[in-house]
């Protein structure tokens, strides 16, 4: 009798010990999220590194399936794409210096100069994929919190993916425009309406759209409009592509008074298939 | 012994399901480790790794709210109950594929939950299914390949494995072929260590 009392004694306790165990990590989980996040992104980067090594020496491996004819046409493909954008950063280069040029002359304070630092994606969340990820550059590239995240669309049209949350040394973590956290900013094309994106009453939408909040409720909207940053936020150019307006809200003009109206926005970031990135940084008032 | 192995085999999960993650799988190695030293040594080794690999998870990937935290201990505790007792552990469905597919429905299931309460994205019915089918067969299959291989290593180096002591005789020949030759057996446990016990 004694010698089972003893054991449920034990196991009482052990019980006690492992929800004790666990309602301490839970209460301490906020603290350590960002510390022990820091330390692991540092101590495990060249281990995620490692996983990216294996998958593009996997990659390159398969260009020998193809044949010579097929390697010369894509090697003249790649030629011809970096002439025609070695001519367009020629010409943006012009442009630039015309605009410092004019600037000058009317004596206008100089442009905010932008540098970006390209990234790649390391380490990305399976249950939230779409909400953020681990890029390979941290604060000795000279990221800085906050900075935006930044991928191009086919047309090489540069779209705002997300903005820098935490740095340490060797990695970032990156929270995407889907997250429901990131509140930004944002013009709309044709209508020229601020709007503050992840605001507004609903939190979750279908389809993978995101809530825009406070849109005023005088001006019109269309659908498909496109909605880019106002580069009210510090580290985030202006006129980056974010999405393009999926629906407004209809307002009731005769029984309501609210002065904004909420929306939802298509992103223009592909999610499933981004790898390779650039992270802003700004460079010394000129 | 036991745990020295078992601690190096959920680091190495860990990792993997990191890795893994990447592609936007979510195996959960690491859970059935936890559930096989659980099997090994008993519940409490078992949850507390769950829950250190589970806190170890979700803080690498920096989630606001701890997913896996909660998520792996429940799966080892669903594990647990549908398991039977070490020297009771005869028959490849009621020992190694139940209690794996068990813990791969509450990963599938509480996946499914996380993705509705803190995912930006609403997850339909039909990607419950999908999660659920899919957690279930990787469970059921995965648990029994790591406990066929780290019962042939425990064998080696001579320490009790996941299908009880070595020199068992409840429901005859060693645990192993019992585990794995024997389908469908029932044994009795007030029968166990006699004569009695052995399979009818």
């Amino acid at each position: 009798m004694a010698e089972s009392d003893m054991r449920w004694d034990r196991r009482l306790a052990v019980i006690l010990a492992l929800a004790a165990f666990f309602l301490l990590l839970l209460a301490s989980y906020r603290a350590l999220r960002g510390s022990i996040g820091k330390l692991v992104g540092d101590f495990c980067y060249p281990y995620w590194k490692l996983s990216r090594v294996t998958a593009d020496s996997v990659s390159d491996s398969s260009l020998l399936a193809y044949d010579r004819a097929e390697l010369v046409a894509k090697l003249e493909q790649l030629q011809r794409e970096n002439r025609r954008l070695a001519l367009q950063a020629a010409i943006a280069a012009e442009l630039l210096q015309s605009n410092d040029e004019l600037r000058r002359l009317s004596g206008m304070s100089g442009s905010s100069r932008w540098n970006f630092q390209p990234a790649e994606i390391i380490l990305r969340d399976p249950l939230f994929w779409r909400e953020s990820f681990t890029i390979n550059c941290g604060y000795e590239s000279g990221i800085e919190s906050g900075a935006a995240v930044i991928d191009t669309t086919p047309d090489c049209r540069p779209v705002l993916v997300g903005v820098v949350e935490r740095v340490s040394r060797h990695t970032s973590t990156v929270i995407t425009v889907c997250h429901p956290d990131l509140r930004l900013s944002c013009r709309l094309g044709k209508s020229g309406a601020i709007g503050l994106l992840n605001s507004g009453s609903a939190r979750r939408l279908a389809g993978g759209r995101i809530p825009l909040g406070f849109l005023p409720t005088h001006l019109g909207y269309q659908p498909g409009e496109a909605v880019s940053t106002t580069g009210f936020e510090r580290h985030i150019p202006s006129g980056l592509l974010i999405g393009e307006l999926a629906a407004v809200d209809e307002p009731d003009s005769i029984f309501s008074e609210a002065l904004s109206i909420n929306g939802s926005l298509k992103p223009a970031a592909d999610f499933g298939r981004m790898r390779f990135l650039s992270v802003a940084r700004r460079s010394a008032e000129p | 012994m036991i745990a020295a192995i078992e601690i190096v085999l959920l680091g190495i999960a860990v990792l993997l399901d990191l890795w893994v993650g990447g592609i936007g799988a979510m195996p959960m190695f690491s859970c059935y480790c936890a559930c096989h030293w659980a099997g090994v040594s008993g519940p409490a080794p078992g949850i507390a790794a769950a829950i250190a690999a589970g806190a170890a998870i979700d803080l690498v990937y920096g989630r606001i709210t701890p997913v896996t935290l909660w998520l792996l201990p429940c799966a080892v505790s669903a594990a647990l109950l549908t398991m039977p007792a070490p020297p009771l552990r005869s028959g490849l469905f009621r020992s190694v594929l139940l209690p794996g597919a068990a813990a791969g429905a509450t990963i599938g299931i509480g996946r499914w939950l996380a993705q509705i309460c803190f995912g930006a994205s609403p997850v339909s019915m039909l990607r419950l299914a999908e999660l659920l089918i899919w957690s279930i067969v990787f469970g059921a299959f995965f648990f029994a390949a790591i406990v066929w291989f780290l019962d042939l290593l425990f064998e080696f180096l001579g320490v009790a494995g996941f299908c009880g002591p070595l020199r068992s005789r409840v429901g005859g020949g060693t645990p192993r072929e019992r585990l794995f030759k024997v389908r469908g057996s029932t044994v009795r446990r007030s029968g166990a260590g006699t004569n009695a016990g052995r399979r009818r």
